[in-house]
């Protein structure tokens, strides 16, 4: 039987950064209150938003009678929706900025202080090449 | 902005893009009805609509070719952006990427020549680093390694890291058809027609740093690609091919040896140098692998700060030619 096949494996940053936020999706409601600062952001500040950031489609679709939502689509395939009821344009464009930076991955609790897929560079302590003990 | 027009009816979807952004105001790219019973009024809407996006984006005709120049959407925009593709003095060349030859239209380009173009591109640029940085990597050992870097497998994956499955063009080949066509190929096609559209558009230089930073980057041990049967007498033709001492193998470190779980350390010498050293649970296996850790670290030598023949194109480097390596030993 023939070994699995090997890929090069990623490391994203390294000699290329390729931003993980595919696609933005801003529904809002034309009628309802809680779309007030939605639809102020979409006026003023995302044109300058989409210009800033060319690698991100921005998608504007109203979506009636329901809460705004910002939702970011990601190249993993997953997708993170944020909900910004009620919300002012400033505090929207901190949501925005969030999604636009998230890698899309599922939300984790990093147990160890290091995670690497690199191996260490002094290797794993042996007792065979250490100095003897001494008593 | 058309999307924030007070319309019940109609759901304007509009998209705002780079392109759309720097051609005038956020143009209405897409227009559809959802759930409207096509009452007299929504037609008049919808008409109209469609009218605004028509009038909205200009054709724009090259009179010279026969192919019409075909807009970008805005998740193209978006790949090429991404891809850093946007550099590319022929914007056309975009659409051309993604469209895949089964994509077969009046008046469409395909990625073709492109592909074929950037296969070889590729390849020779992996070859030139590899051969480069590794001068003794045995030739088949080399063959492998280019092919792990370069088959549509690895570049299907690369695509879907790089968003290409959201813009490609392709047409699945009919069931009845012998040769089915797959999403993997069409994925690798367009990695492929990325290389050659930077090389023939930006020049070998930049098609290089796109391979060096999209290809070379990526983590692949090499180690495993070495394939030794017996690397004990392999290792003894290769010293007595070096004309150096003949290897021998010295037990250095061992705990338990009568014991359910031994372990052995055995370092393989030419002379006084250290050649490699290997463990194992008996004396046999740590020999093993010992002489397999002196033939990687022998033929996986890696040579640092070297410049590569292509350098001698960039203006303003030295370049200075590295030795080639020996061949492999014949065993």
């Amino acid at each position: 039987m023939s070994p699995p096949m090997v890929h090069p494996i990623l490391k994203n940053g390294v000699g290329a950064f390729i931003p993980q936020c595919r696609r933005l999706v801003f529904h809002y409601c034309e009628r309802s209150g809680s779309s007030k600062g939605m639809i102020e952001y979409l006026k003023k500040d995302l044109i300058q938003f989409a210009k800033e950031h060319p690698h991100v489609e921005v998608i504007v679709t109203p979506r009636p009678s329901k809460h705004p939502v910002v939702r970011g689509l990601y190249l993993n395939g997953k997708d993170k929706v944020v909900c910004v009821r009620n919300m002012q344009p400033m505090d929207i464009a901190g949501k925005v900025a969030l999604l636009k930076e998230s890698s899309g991955n599922k939300m984790k609790n990093f147990k160890k202080p290091i995670i690497s897929t690199t191996e260490s560079v002094r290797g794993i302590w042996s007792p065979f090449h250490a100095a003897p003990h001494k008593i | 902005m058309a999307g924030l027009l007070r319309s019940p009816l109609v759901l304007a979807r509009s998209s705002i893009c780079a392109s759309a952004v720097r051609a005038c105001q956020p143009a209405l790219t897409r227009t559809f009805l959802i759930n409207v019973k096509p009452t007299k009024k929504s037609k008049l809407e919808q008409g109209e609509t469609i009218n605004s996006t028509i009038a909205s984006t200009p054709e724009l005709k090259d009179k010279d070719s026969k192919y019409r120049i075909e807009q970008p959407s805005p998740a193209v925009v978006a790949f090429s952006h991404r891809m850093g593709l946007n550099q590319l003095k022929d914007q056309t060349l975009v659409m051309r990427i993604i469209t895949h030859a089964s994509h077969e239209r009046v008046g469409v380009q395909t990625n073709e020549r492109l592909d074929y173009l950037g296969s070889k591109i590729l390849k020779m640029f992996v070859v030139e680093y590899l051969h480069t940085k590794y001068p003794k990597m045995p030739t088949d050992m080399q063959q492998e390694v280019v092919e792990a870097y370069t088959r549509p497998d690895t570049l299907s994956l690369m695509a879907k890291e790089f968003g290409v499955e959201d813009v490609a063009r392709w047409v699945r080949s009919k069931p009845e058809m012998g040769h089915q066509l797959t999403l993997k190929t069409v994925k690798a096609s367009i990695v492929r027609a990325m290389v050659g559209a930077l090389y023939i558009d930006q020049g070998p230089i930049k098609a290089r740093d796109f391979i060096h930073a999209h290809f070379l980057s990526r983590k692949l041990d090499l180690a495993p690609f070495l394939k030794v049967e017996e690397p004990k007498r392999y290792m003894s033709s290769l010293m007595k091919r070096l004309d150096r001492e003949h290897p021998v193998a010295r037990l250095e470190s061992e705990t338990g040896r009568n014991s359910k779980a031994p372990v052995f350390i055995v370092g393989v010498y030419s002379g006084t140098e250290k050649m490699g050293e290997g463990f194992g649970y008996s004396l046999k296996m740590a020999e093993f692998r010992a002489n397999k850790d002196a033939l990687t670290k022998y033929y996986l030598e890696e040579h640092k700060d070297f410049s590569l023949p292509s350098d001698a194109e960039v203006e303003g480097t030295v370049y200075r030619p590295t030795k080639v390596g020996d061949t492999q030993v014949i065993v």
